[in-house]
Parts: structure tokens; sequence; C-alpha cells
């Protein structure tokens, strides 16, 4: 992609907050449950109800602002935000309006070897509407509608940064930093959905706004369609002259004009008055963050000291799947050749997994399982080619490596079995001998190949080149 | 016979709960039929809870008699909060005050006619049901919660009202029915199940026959709730136990005492001199807020009041209507709300939510609650120096409907200009009934109180009601 026209990005992320209740009363949230039945009095609005703050869940949201640098207002507050839709139980939303949780915080991305700061201009929490179902349809097409409540109530955190991103590609660097934020939080995991509005224009034109994209590949498609469609046409001298707010579709991978009333809605903000004010004072603070998880940053820096691992490496760990790094750790509580299980972990069975299409965190490789098949390559007994072969095997039944090895009548070479090939291809080879003991470092991988051609490639090399090494000296 | 003693005679089985309740039912159903002070009579739960009354036997309420201001829940018995909107509205669950009642063994036998969702202070606003004045059926209960008071007065049986308070809910109708009302400071009684008016206002609070009965029903229904955030927790005290008030200082706010009917004025000054005599201190005092409290009172109010009754959309409970192809839903709420909010209603949603609209906000809303802060700051200077606060209630006595007819609602909203301010402060009055004026209308004076002095108020409420039994 050429970017020789400079854009600027600003985004307004929201992302369900994971939870075992909701955000004002005591129901439970499970995305699969049959309709309206996670509902009470509270999330339906009925008069006479009253909401009652999750601590919980407003604690996260203090984690979530701590974790991007955001200031915590000493008192912090709710508010209620009117519009009737068909959705709402209350025809207002309970949310943050003027003292959010968090305000001023900035989150620093990496992009093409340079630092950049993206500034964070609020984080606050709010209840997620409930679910309208179109019958047999869209909203356009369907004869009749139906209401889902179970999820009016549960928690979303609302992200919103300045317009400080110049190219999309610094929108994936940034959700994914901030994913794995929430992650590292037990805030959200994959499964749990992200949601963003964004504006976006090139120099010279107006902006546009992209309203409601939903899901986390879609959100950079989007920005990468528009940012295409606004650069191309800019070439041309073609210029958005009137903001505009645009939808993406799905289907199509573009952006469309979304029809919207004239005036913007008036949400008559008041403050929310059944919820008492929250003080967040120096103790309150402290304790909240004394339970704070290790974030990611903190993360990759602990494993650079820790593993000794490279901070590239230590990055792939924890930025690609809090999962992953979580796998590794396990793993290097006894196995402790910690570059050695990188590589197999990070490039060997996470490329058969992805292969397969499935997370670390569903897949059937237990930390136990692949521990088994490391002690296997550690011990040399297996090729790289035959480790490479099974660890697919790994990947895709789950089964144990010593199962795995029996059902493809693989052999374990032990110093026994080898033993006898060596001597033979030592006897065959004398010149090869001759010049390994001249010094020639060379002839005595020449040698190795000779032993595995052997074994069928079945046995490690490192192993071969002991013994080999053994018998010669 | 008054609460203790008609409980005592339960719990010893001299009564049985459900030969008493069955005549208290007979009794208000005919009361009902003169004075429209309820919207539902639930017999069938009465006698229901009558025959545990009398399996049981235990409580400090057992088997007593309570009517609820329609605005507060009751589970299983529709709430309409005075608006034919919540028609056919009833909640599954009980106001945490009405649960606290019940397990005290109190019977709750109906729901009362008020001003829908609270807006009044005659309890006309409504297309329900209107109570008359017990002493002059031409004239006004007061409200909002008129039915309540109205039952109160009438009642020759044990009994209990609970009333809600806004800006002055339970010390109008109290007044002009004659009897006692407690509104509470705000916070002291849970306000879950109450169908909210503005909530950083409202209070549930009682509205009984004498000083003792208001206290009693006042340490059961108070004390912090999980389920209302508002609530406070504060120290339990047994509000009978009265102070001796002998050495009380009592300020007259001189704003207080302007535009007052010569009988009402008469009626206070004679409650003085009798609280001189039994040793309370006066002095005047200067509240410099006083004329800020109706326009800040009635903007907070009607703010909050527009949002809560946003969720009122004929879908999910109350009345509906019909619904066609080609209307889209803003069609059906728009059709739905219009038919069945009276006037009233509509007035306040309709300034309530100009009053939050943006480029209005800082000017009416915001405005509106710094000056709050200041009024309660008033309040706050002038409790230094004094233990309570004494006025009228009201400014006249009961008016007669044809006189509300001809008010416009600025008038109307002035006749609160008493009330409003400590209903705005969150402080904690009572009504005592002092009297009567030349057309045998009741007359009642004001206590007021700093936050959760609730027991000042009572025990002078107690010390004048003692006085003029001699
Ligand atoms: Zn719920």
């Amino acid at each position: 992609m050429s970017d020789d026209v400079k854009c600027i990005i600003g985004l307004e992320i929201h992302a369900q907050m994971k939870t075992n209740s909701k955000i004002f009363c005591g129901c439970p949230v499970d995305n699969n449950a049959a309709p309206n039945t996670n509902v009470c009095e509270t999330c339906l609005g009925y008069p006479g109800s009253k909401p009652r703050l999750n601590r919980k869940v407003f604690e996260n949201g203090v984690k979530i602002a701590k974790a991007l640098n955001c200031e915590v207002p000493k008192n912090v507050f709710f508010s209620r935000k009117s519009y009737f839709y068909p959705d709402m139980t209350k025809n207002f939303q309970i949310t943050q309006y003027e003292i959010p949780v968090g305000l001023n915080g900035f989150l620093k991305i990496k992009w093409r070897g340079e630092e950049l700061k993206i500034r964070i201009r609020r984080a606050h929490l709010e209840e997620d509407p409930g679910k309208l179902v179109h019958v047999g349809g869209d909203i356009t097409t369907s004869k009749y509608t139906l209401v889902d409540y179970n999820r009016a109530g549960t928690p979303l955190i609302e992200i919103v940064t300045d317009p400080d991103f110049t190219h999309p590609e610094q929108v994936r660097d940034f959700l994914n930093k901030l994913r794995a934020i929430l992650e590292h939080l037990n805030i959200y995991d994959s499964d749990m959905i992200m949601k963003a509005d964004a504006n976006i224009s090139v120099k010279g034109g107006e902006r546009v706004e992209v309203k409601n994209i939903t899901g986390f590949a879609s959100i950079i498609k989007a920005l990468e369609y528009e940012y295409n469609r606004q650069r191309i046409m800019a070439k041309q001298g073609l210029f958005i002259k009137q903001q505009e707010t645009r939808a993406y579709s799905e289907q199509t991978k573009t952006t469309k004009p979304l029809r919207v009333k004239e005036s913007e809605a008036d949400y008559g903000y008041i403050f929310e008055p059944d919820l008492s004010w929250q003080r967040m004072d120096d103790a309150r603070l402290k304790s909240i963050y004394s339970r704070m998880n290790e974030l990611p940053d903190e993360r990759v820096e602990r494993f650079t000291k820790e593993y000794k691992l490279s901070e590239d490496s230590a990055t792939v760990l924890v930025y690609t799947d809090k999962a992953l790094a979580d796998f590794y750790e396990a793993c290097a509580k006894t196995f402790k050749d910690y570059e050695l299980l990188y590589n197999w972990l990070s490039t060997h069975l996470l490329k058969c997994l992805n292969y397969n299409n499935v997370s670390i965190s569903k897949s059937k490789v237990s930390p136990e399982l692949f521990l088994e098949f490391m002690k296997e390559i550690k011990s040399g007994c297996l090729s790289e080619r035959l480790a490479k072969e099974l660890v697919k095997e790994l990947a895709s039944t789950g089964k144990p490596i010593k199962q795995i090895m029996k059902s493809k009548n693989i052999k374990e070479f032990s110093d026994k079995d080898l033993m006898p090939i060596i001597k033979k291809i030592i006897e065959k080879n004398e010149k090869a001998v001759a010049d390994y003991r001249m010094g020639n470092n060379n002839s005595i991988n020449f040698l190795i190949g000779q032993v595995l051609r052997e074994t069928n490639f079945q046995a490690g090399v490192e192993n071969i080149r002991e013994l080999i090494e053994k018998v010669i000296k | 016979m008054d609460i203790e003693e008609y409980v005592n005679k339960i719990k010893s089985k001299k009564l049985n709960a459900v030969n008493t309740i069955k005549k208290v039912i007979s009794k208000v159903k005919e009361l009902n039929k003169e004075y429209n002070c309820f919207i539902t009579i639930c017999e069938d739960e009465a006698l229901e809870q009558a025959r545990l009354v009398d399996k049981n036997r235990k409580g400090r309420l057992a088997g007593v008699p309570v009517s609820v201001k329609d605005a507060i829940c009751v589970k299983n018995v529709q709430a309409t909060a005075g608006s034919k909107m919540l028609e056919g509205y009833v909640p599954p669950f009980d106001a945490t005050v009405i649960q606290r009642l019940k397990d005290e063994g109190a019977i709750i036998i109906g729901k009362t006619s008020q001003d829908a969702f609270g807006f009044g202070s005659f309890s006309v606003n409504t297309n329900m049901s209107v109570p008359k004045n017990p002493f002059d059926k031409n004239r006004s209960a007061g409200g909002s919660s008129g039915g309540t008071a109205c039952v109160t007065q009438l009642a020759d049986f044990p009994h209990i009202g609970i009333g809600e308070s806004t800006g002055g809910s339970i010390s109008a109708p109290s007044s002009f029915c004659g009897v006692y009302g407690l509104t509470p400071t705000y916070g002291l009684n849970s306000r879950y199940g109450l169908i909210d008016y503005g909530n950083s206002l409202d209070k549930i609070g009682p509205i009984c026959k004498s000083t003792h009965d208001t206290a009693l029903v006042l340490n059961i229904i108070s004390g912090n709730d999980p389920r209302d955030q508002t609530s406070l927790n504060s120290k339990k005290i047994d509000y009978t136990k009265f102070e001796d008030i002998k050495n009380y200082t009592i300020g007259l706010p001189k704003q207080y005492f302007q535009n007052i009917s010569p009988s009402v004025k008469k009626s206070v000054e004679e409650v003085i001199s009798v609280l001189k005599k039994l040793g309370i201190r006066f002095v005047e005092v200067d509240l410099k807020t006083t004329k800020y409290h109706i326009p800040a009172y009635y903007l907070i109010a009607m703010c909050e009041a527009s949002t809560n009754l946003a969720k009122l959309d004929g879908v999910r409970y109350g009345s509906r209507t019909s619904f066609t192809d080609s209307d889209n839903y803003n069609d059906y709420y728009t059709s739905v709300r219009s038919k069945n909010f009276c006037a009233e209603t509509k007035r306040r949603i309709i300034i309530g939510t100009f009053a939050r609209m943006s480029g209005y906000r800082s000017q009416y809303y915001l405005k509106a609650m710094k000056v709050r802060t200041l009024i309660i700051n008033d309040y706050k200077k002038a409790f230094e120096k004094v233990d309570c606060l004494l006025s009228p209630t009201m400014m006249f006595t009961a008016p007669r409907f044809d006189e509300i007819e001809k008010l416009d609602p600025l008038q109307e909203y002035q006749s609160d200009l008493l009330t409003c301010g400590p209903n705005l402060a969150g402080i904690p009055m009572i009504n005592v009934p002092c009297g009567k004026d030349e057309n045998g209308l009741p007359i009642g004076f004001h206590i007021i109180a700093d936050h959760l002095n609730e027991l000042k108020i009572l025990s002078v409420a107690n010390a004048y009601e003692e006085a003029m039994k001699k």
C-alpha cells in the first residue's frame, strides 16, 4: 500500500467487559442464554427498581484507566443519557459524561521503528442496551422485531482517543496493544465484542465518521478501505467537502454513506441521581492498584530478564495472545532451555494451530503435553524433521507424544541403538574421520548425515554428534 | 386506641386480625365511595396477611392496617402512581419500606390517590381519582400524598399511612387533613420500590394520628438498604425515646412568615407561646436563599422527572395502545404517551426536557444544582445557632376545588414555598396539627431540623401534642 497521502484518524472504542454479573444488578451475563432469561426488575427498568453499582466492574474501569495512563478524578459519578429506542428499557442509558473514570491518558505504540504516543481523551463505563432481533431479515425487510433484554446492563468500557493516528496500520498496533492490556487485566477475552466509531480524513478533506464497526479485524479493514478511498480521490483532486457519516459493510468490505438526521441528537444529560458519587481517595486507588495484574509491557520486560528472551521474542509471546504467554510460562516452570522452548512454541506449534484455525487457549495441547514433546526434543532423540512432523500431529490430535510416536511406528534411538550404526559409518568413511581429526569440522556433518540416513531421519542430530565425537576422540 | 395498645391486643389474642381487617376493609370501602382516597383496595392480599398474623401473633405492627401512596410498590398489587399510563402495572416486588412493615406484621389494605407521579400540591393533577378533604368534600386533601393523609384522618381504627415527599407532598396533605406527617432526611428511608419523581429529592415517610405512632413507624422503616445506593448508613435510633426539649432554641425564619393567611398566622403564634411555656427559646433566623427555593426545586425535580418518565413507553407494562403497520416506534410512543399522561405530567416532561437540553443545560439545570448547594449551606448555617426551625406548614388552609381550578401553574407552584426549601436541602420536617380556622379546616405547623435530627423534631412535636392534651 502506498501511503504518500497523510491521514488523520481518531477512535471511539467500545468493548464489552468480562464479568459474572451486570453493571447495575445481579443478573448473570451470558451471551448464549435463552432470550429474556437473565433479567430482573432493575435491568428491565421496572418502575420502582433502582440500579446499584457492581463494585468489581467499577474497579475494573479504574484499572483500565490506570493502564491507559489516565488520571482518575477524585469524585467519579454517572450520568443519564436520554434517548428513545426500542432496545432501551428505561429510554435513558446510565453512562459517564462530565467526570468519567479516566481522563487525559496515552498509550505508546511502535510503528516502523518509531515510537508514537496516542493520546487518550477519556475512558468511561456504561451499560449496554438490549438486543433487537429482526425476524426473518434485517431492519428494513423483517415483518417484526423482537427484543432480547439479556444484554441490557452488560458493562461496556468506552475509550476515546485524540485524532493522533496518521496511518491505519497504527490503529492495528494500538488495538492490539489495547486488547493485550484488557486481556491481562482479565477484563476481556477474544470471544467478546469490540466495536468502534472512527473519524478519518486526509489532508485537504473534511472528516468522515465510520460508525458502528464490529470486530477487531473489521475495524482495521474499514479504516484501510476508507483511507484508500479518500487517498485515491485526493490524488484525483477530489476531496470530501462536507462531514459525512458512513457505515461499513461486512459483506462487501466497503463503506457506504449513512443517512442521518440533520441535527445531532440532544441527549439532555443529567447526573444519575440513583447512584452515589464514587470518592477516589488515595487509599482506595492504592488498594485497587495493588490488586492489578501485571500489564503486558511489564511482562515483556520481565520475560527479557527472567527468561533471557530478546525483546522481540518476549513481545511476540505477550502481544500475540495472553494465553500464549501464559502457556510459555507454564512450560518454563520446568523446562529451562527458554530459547528452545520459545522457538518450538512461537514458531512451530503456533504455526500449526493457526493452520488449523484454533487459538492456543482453545487448542487440545496443554502445557503438560507440550512439555513431554519438548523433553523428547531436548533429549536429542528426535531429528528436527521428525519433530516438525510430530508437532503437527500433536497440534491436531492433542495426544501424548509417546502415543503419537508409537502409532507412527517411530523408534526412539537410544545410545545403544545408535552405537552399532555409528561404528559402521566410521569404518566406511576413513577419509572423513581423518579430515575431522585434522581439524576439518565440516566433515563431522557429513558423518552425521550418513548416520541420520541409516535411522530414516528419526534420530536426534545432537545426540548423534555427541556419540561420534566420543568414538573418534 | 393507639397502635401499641392495639398490637398488644392482637398479640394476646384479645383481638383477631382477620375479623378486624374485614371490618376495616368494609369501612374503607365506604369511605372510598365518599372521599376517593384509594386507587386500589387490596382486600384479598390484606386478608391473606391477616391470616398470617393470626397464626404468628408476632411483630411490632401485628395486624395494623396500612395505607400506602400508590407510587410505592407493593408486591402483586397494581401501582399506577396516580397515572393512567401505569394502569395495570403490577410490580413483582415489595418496596423496602413495605417489606419492613410486612416483616413486623403490618397489613397493607390499599394504595392511595395522589397527583400523578407526585406532580402537584392538591392531588388534582391526576387521571385516576381525586381525594376529598375529610372536613369539607368541596376542598382538596392536599397533595401529592392526599389519599394517604385523607384516610389517616378518617380512620376510626388504628392506622398507619405511608406517604412520599419530593417538595412537600407529605407536609401539605398532612396539614390540610390535620394529621402528623414526617418527611425524613434524604436517604434515611430506602427509596427502593418507589416510582421515582425526582430521585435526588424523593423521601418516603409516615403519616399518622400521633407523634408516637409516627416515631414507631420511623423506627421500623428507617435504616440502610443495599438496594438503594443513596440510602444512608446512619446509627439506629429509637425515635420513640423523645428528648427533653426544655433547653432547645428554635429559629423562626422571617421569610417563612410572609403572606400567611391570618388564621394560620394566629394559630402558629399560639403554638409559639405554648412552646415558650415549655422552656423553648425562640430567635429570628434569616434564610437569604428563600427566594431561590421554588425555581431551584422545580428545575431539578422536573429535569429528573422527565428522564424517569421516559421509560413509560407502553411497551413492557402499563397502558398500551393499538399499533398500525405504518407506525414507527416513535409514533407509537407519542400516541400512548399523549393519551395517558395528564396535562401537568406533560408540562413537567416538556419543561424538564427543555431545561437539560444542550444550550440551556448550564443556565438552568446545572445552575439549579449549584444553587441547591447554597441553599443547603444556608440551612446549615442556621442550625449552628438553633436546634430546629419552626414555621407554618402551608400559607393557607385547604382550598376549594373551584379555587384550585383558577390557579395557573406558577401560582400552584408558589404554594410549596414553605415546604420545598427543606425538601431541597434533604433535611427532616414534621407537620403538627394545631387547631382549625374559621371554616373548621385544620392548620398545621412545621418543625424542621438538620440532617438526621428526626428525634429533635419528633420531641418538639410530642411535647406540643402532650401539652395540648392537658
Ligand atoms: Zn437484572
